[in-house]
């Protein structure tokens, strides 16, 4: 399948490649017109979606037949696990009571489970790969920019989203979705040009690669000695097949990392609480119930002047706004 | 090439609570090391634009799904 030009959501080939199949949106971002969002959020009592976000347009063009929404965490959230008083916790389904991971975990535990061959995901820290890693299946994040993310902010933001998953039977499946997404759209704010489409790769054996492995920890806390050791059979493996293995450690300081992390996390954060306070007209909704209890805990927390110096500039900035959406105190 | 999390997955206390807001027992200087330590091989990827795959290869012996990670150079060209 060759790419279509910036603009179009079909892909140049006359095929749709996708047609029927089942398919699960991530309940963050990929807005859909008419639909209902409430952010996972008991606080939040519904916003119904004025437009389709460019993904949305793009997958329709594939021809997917879109289910329903997968589980994410809420939206005040910065855990990275599908967990929320509105919609409860997603397991993995390997075993219930364990977490699914996430945030996209409830993409995840559906492709797993077989449920879906294909699901969306997004990723801003690992949100595509963490739950990939805890139900076993494939998850791919692109480059930055690869994928659409517009035209508005809520729509998905700035932040590298929109990659996809799918179980490692049919992983394959991704390599002609990512040709349907990967298409510019008016607004991106700006373009990665000349990629190359990734059916054109399949079947065709791979060059010897040039491969650093690592299963030493960036940050704090120990690695599971049988993780570690599953790190380095493969890396074993990869030599064993030709390509050029080194151990190695990546070259920067995890702590800075994770500050930087949380710049963009925090990227447009407060413009969409200020979206959905000014939807909402700044008023609190008449729920009641634990969900409730549980955002204040949330917001005490963002409070908080005792968190490092990048995340406390940030969580503060979006205090305010939590403040006048909550109506708390 | 790296370990994809730290470490497997956890058991929720029980079915409510939650394992961020629903702890009310947790400060904000356990928080940040709660919610990114066990993800720390995921986010250097976001913060370079990279992009990054994750495949399953192991099993734990716990029973539950393991996986690698791994992550590209970003070319003018890139497949994904």
């Amino acid at each position: 399948m060759t790419i279509a030009s910036a603009g179009s959501t079909r892909p140049a080939s006359a095929t749709v490649p996708f047609r029927g199949v089942p398919f699960l949106i991530k309940d963050v971002g990929g807005h859909e017109r008419g639909r209902l969002h409430r952010e996972r959020q008991p606080a939040v009592p519904g916003m119904i979606g004025i437009g389709d976000s460019n993904l949305d347009q793009l997958l329709r063009a594939s021809g997917v037949n879109v289910l329903g929404r997968s589980n994410a965490p809420g939206i005040f959230d910065r855990r990275h696990r599908p967990e929320n008083a509105l919609y409860g916790n997603t397991s993995t389904p390997w075993r219930q009571g364990y977490s699914a991971g996430g945030s996209t975990g409830g993409g995840a535990a559906a492709v797993a489970s077989g449920m879906v061959p294909i699901a969306h995901g997004s990723d801003i820290g690992g949100s595509i790969r963490i739950p990939a890693s805890w139900c076993g299946g494939v998850g791919l994040k692109p480059s930055r920019g690869r994928v659409s993310f517009g035209p508005a902010l809520d729509g998905g933001g700035c932040r590298p989203r929109h990659e996809l998953r799918a179980d490692a039977g049919r992983c394959a499946t991704w390599r002609p979705m990512l040709d349907c997404l990967a298409i510019p759209q008016p607004g991106d704010p700006f373009v990665i040009h000349g990629r190359r489409s990734l059916s054109a790769f399949v079947g065709k054996p791979a060059p010897r690669l040039r491969i650093a492995w690592s299963a030493k920890p960036l940050m704090d806390g120990p690695v599971d000695p049988e993780v570690a050791a599953a790190v380095a059979a493969t890396a074993r493996l990869l030599a064993e097949m030709g390509h050029d293995v080194s151990e190695d450690s990546l070259p920067f300081d995890g702590e800075e990392a994770n500050r930087q992390m949380l710049s963009l996390w925090f990227f447009g954060f407060d413009r969409r609480l200020e979206e959905i306070a000014a939807r909402l007209g700044h008023h609190r909704a008449a729920h009641a119930g634990a969900g409730d209890a549980q955002d204040l805990r949330v917001l005490k927390r963002l409070r908080s002047p005792r968190l490092p110096g990048g995340a406390r500039l940030h969580e503060q900035a979006c205090a305010g706004r939590m403040r006048r959406v909550l109506r708390a105190p | 090439m790296t370990c994809g999390c730290r470490r497997r997955p956890r058991w929720w206390r029980s079915r409510t609570a939650l394992y961020n807001q629903g702890r009310a027992d947790i400060s904000a200087e356990e928080f940040l090391p709660f919610s990114d330590r066990p993800v720390q091989f995921c986010f250097p990827y976001n913060v370079a634009g990279q992009p990054a795959i994750s495949l399953p290869l192991a099993w734990h012996s716990s029973g539950l799904a393991d996986r690698r990670s791994a992550g590209a150079r970003g070319r003018p060209r890139s497949m994904c």
